[in-house]
């Protein structure tokens, strides 16, 4: 069940990350977010925030179990979650009333910057996955 | 003496001359060169007390017992820069500062090519035309945001005409429609300063004038001059009911003696026909007179001016002054809150600011002012947030020391004013909304409400108003400003009026000509809403009929219309009938609209202060909110919401409102999801640092 759980989130963690990446590229060459886009960005968001710590879980609930985990796949995870911890908590904070419009330019470029850098964990964190399940 | 030593003393004389002449005629250049260099200014921030010497148009002193009255000109203009003061803003309200460089440019550029032409054959034509475009493209300027139009508002017509002699939108241009200077001088010559257009005819008609045209009022009624006490008078010192009236009299060089009240203005020059021989004594005794007041004149003859160097609010007041109308009136002054920055005790001019030029900051941002910077950091978020972007700029030109004056003055908090966090703001905010937008006009709420204005409803003048007159203004109204496609918060109005149609396009007519060819079918004394549209259509059906085909018999027009509501009307094939009728000029009938800044509202009562859902709601009032087309005609049309006219989509504005429904709730799942990820990283860390441990 926890892998099911697992590898479901994982799934869903890939897509709305990839939609994630999609919409915010854009301002990899100075343009940003808005209307459609950044609606659709929004709603992928939410995916996110429901599911990594799903998957953070159930992955921390199966390490339980005789199957060890490399150091790789170890560090994969970890960045995982540093970086989704950042690229949320940025989002977190400009949705409160505490920073000012000076502070919620530099969370938003450090938002896409960690967001970024939360979309090669994952990836790396899938590569490790089936690496593993591969050799297994 | 011999004919060469002869020659010579002659040579000596001639390239002694020359030198003089060089010497004086550089130095004289120099003079003008330097601009009010010529005047002596006092230096000082203490009032320079105005003890002076009056002067009539002819230039002859005025004492206590003459009857001419003072000129403006003639008399401040001895010790101030009249002529450039005379470009300012205020100032050329009658005129196009598009029009005025376009022409400028033009001959310059003529007269550029024509020393090129004699400088260098070499040169080809097309070069110079070349150069001559460029320089008419670098020095055209635009006339800036839109503002109020000139309403030329009849209530016996149920006219309420967009006006302006400025490039703007949906304004109709009165030399076009035909209304000359004089008569735009007489309906509005209260509202302005005096000046330009105002101040003198218009020579180009009157080269064109021949024995056949009418005979023009100017050389009666005189020049409505730049009246310098209207903004610059001590607060009292001015009569600007008095100057009303005295227009109104057409005596409008009369208007500035009258105003300040140094003696009383007799005789009315309305009374008067045009073309009279003013050499007659006759009508020279019929032309007004001044009785001075001798208590104002010193034992030296001269009058005492109690002036301000920087003008006080109550002169801005008289034509920038503004009530909010509801559905019980027009809404008590007591309830109503000035503008922030005045309660904080700042004038109108710390921001509207100008120089000897006059040329008033108007403090919209985008502004091309020729004060460059200092002007731009007047504008709302010039003042508060500051201009990093031309911050920017000046760092590219190597301007980069952060304590140069240029990089000071691109930094927030001029005149100490507080800087906005505005915290919890999505930036991209800034993109979409003006400063204006959130924090400027009447709270808003369902449907906008009526508004007078001084220029439009002559605020200021004793009267019986109740709110519903002519011209009907409504706001506010969130429309994307032409500008720079922010939304903002307008004034707007329905253009009412009579008019033709010329290949499907409608045309206004004169509406004093109107007035005159419509009086008898329309049969109104008063107002033509109360005594027509009030008694229903089909009372309205027949008059208007009537008039429009009055006006097709009298002023030979194909087809009349009468324009009210976004609709416009014609003649039906029944006999007092009428029928609406499309024309493809459809800006001409639209909504006219122009942005509003004032009064600005405190923090706390900016839209969006409580939160997101202020907004982004279903019933969010910058875009629900309605305004409804208003006109004289008796037709009720359809409200328009803030929405369409944004141009925005309702079902995504209603799909985006879902999303900050569930705001409060996303902020706890994201809360809670963070804390778990924290958690799950603590876990992955605890095996390896329990084996440390072990």
């Amino acid at each position: 069940m926890l892998s099911l759980i697992r590898n479901v989130s994982l799934l869903v963690l890939v897509i709305a990350t990839g939609a994630l990446v999609a919409t915010a590229l854009p301002t990899l060459w100075g343009g940003h977010l808005g209307g459609a886009t950044l609606r659709f960005h929004m709603m992928a968001s939410g995916a996110v925030v429901v599911l990594l710590p799903v998957y953070a879980i159930a992955r921390l609930l199966m390490r339980r179990q005789p199957a060890t985990e490399s150091a790789m796949e170890m560090g994969a995870f970890r960045t995982l979650l540093i970086f989704g911890i950042a690229t949320i908590a940025t989002m977190f904070v400009c949705m409160l009333p505490v920073a000012s419009t000076d502070t919620m330019h530099e969370l938003v470029e450090l938002h896409g910057w960690a967001g970024f850098a939360m979309a090669a964990a994952i990836a790396a964190v899938v590569y490790t996955t089936f690496t593993r399940e591969k050799t297994a | 003496m011999d004919v060469s030593r002869l020659n010579r003393r002659c040579l000596r004389w001639c390239v002694l001359t020359f030198v003089l002449v060089a010497t004086f005629g550089w130095n004289v250049t120099r003079v003008d060169a330097a601009g009010s260099s010529k005047y002596a200014h006092s230096d000082s921030d203490k009032r320079f007390l105005h003890h002076i010497d009056l002067y009539d148009r002819n230039n002859r002193k005025i004492s206590p017992d003459s009857t001419e009255p003072y000129s403006v000109e003639k008399t401040c203009g001895r010790c101030h820069d009249f002529e450039t003061i005379s470009h300012g803003w205020h100032f050329n309200a009658f005129a196009s500062e598009v029009e005025r460089q376009r022409s400028n440019a033009a001959a310059q550029a003529a007269s550029q090519a024509e020393t090129d032409e004699t400088a260098t054959q070499s040169e080809s034509p097309e070069h110079s035309e070349a150069d001559a475009e460029h320089t008419e493209d670098e020095d055209v300027r635009s006339d800036g945001r839109p503002g109020e139009p000139w309403i030329w508002t009849d209530a016996r017509t149920g006219t309420q005409l967009p006006l302006a002699y400025r490039d703007w939108e949906g304004r109709f241009s009165p030399s076009e429609i035909g209304i000359t200077t004089h008569e735009m001088t007489q309906k509005f010559g209260a509202r302005i300063p005096g000046g330009e257009a105002a101040a003198s005819w218009d020579p180009k008609s009157a080269e064109l004038a021949d024995e056949s045209s009418e005979p023009t009022r100017w050389p009666l009624t005189g020049s409505l001059e730049i009246d310098c006490m209207a903004c610059h008078a001590k607060s009292g010192a001015y009569d600007f009911e008095r100057r009303r009236e005295t227009i109104e009299d057409e005596n409008f060089a009369w208007a500035p003696t009258g105003a300040i009240r140094i003696g009383e203005v007799s005789g009315s020059v309305s009374r008067m026909k045009a073309g009279v021989d003013l050499k007659d004594e006759k009508v020279q005794a019929k032309l007004p007179k001044v009785q001075y007041d001798d208590r104002r004149f010193g034992i030296d003859g001269t009058v005492f001016f109690d002036l301000v160097r920087v003008p006080e609010n109550n002169s801005c007041y008289q034509c920038h002054s503004q009530r909010t109308v509801s559905d019980s009136g027009i809404d008590a002054r007591w309830n109503h809150d000035q503008d922030v920055h005045l309660r904080a005790g700042m004038k109108c001019v710390d921001c509207h600011r100008n120089g000897i030029d006059h040329q008033t900051v108007r403090g919209f941002e985008g502004e091309q002012h020729p004060a460059g910077v200092s002007a731009t950091t007047l504008s709302c978020r010039g003042c508060h947030m500051g201009v990093s972007e031309l911050a920017g700029d000046a760092h590219a030109h190597g301007q980069d020391d952060p304590l140069s004056l240029t990089q000071i003055a691109f930094r927030a908090g001029r005149l100490g004013s507080p800087f906005p966090k505005h915290e919890g703001l999505p930036p991209v905010h800034f993109e979409k909304l003006s400063c204006t937008a959130c924090h400027s006009g009447p709270i808003p709420g369902e449907k906008a409400i009526g508004m007078m204005t001084s220029l439009a409803h002559g605020l200021g003048e004793k009267g019986h108003r109740s709110g519903l007159e002519l011209p009907s203004i409504q706001g506010p109204v969130f429309a994307k400003a032409g500008s720079n496609g922010l939304v903002t918060p307008h004034r707007a109005m329905w253009p009412a009026y009579w008019g033709k149609l010329v290949d499907g396009k409608v045309v206004p007519l004169p509406p004093e000509e109107v007035y005159t060819n419509t009086r008898r079918a329309l049969r109104v004394r008063k107002d033509f809403i109360e005594e027509l549209s009030e008694k229903g259509r089909k009372e309205f059906d027949e008059k208007v009929a009537g008039a429009l085909a009055a006006i097709e018999k009298t002023m030979e027009v194909e087809q009349a219309v009468y324009v009210s509501t976004g609709l416009v009307f014609a003649r039906g094939d029944e006999e007092d009938s009428l029928i609406e009728v499309e024309v493809e000029n459809r800006d001409a009938v639209e909504m006219v609209r122009w942005p509003m800044a004032h009064n600005v509202r405190p923090a706390g009562w900016a839209l969006g202060a409580t939160g997101c859902l202020e907004c982004h709601s279903d019933d969010g009032l910058v875009f629900t909110s309605t305004v409804t087309p208003k006109g004289p005609a008796p037709v009720t049309a359809e409200p328009i919401n803030m929405a369409s006219i944004q141009g925005l989509d309702e079902a995504t504005r209603l799909e985006w409102n879902q999303l900050f429904g569930g705001r409060k709730m996303f902020k706890v799942l994201t809360a809670t999801s963070l804390i778990l990820l924290l958690l799950a990283v603590a876990g992955s860390c605890l095996p390896t640092v329990r084996s440390r441990i072990e």
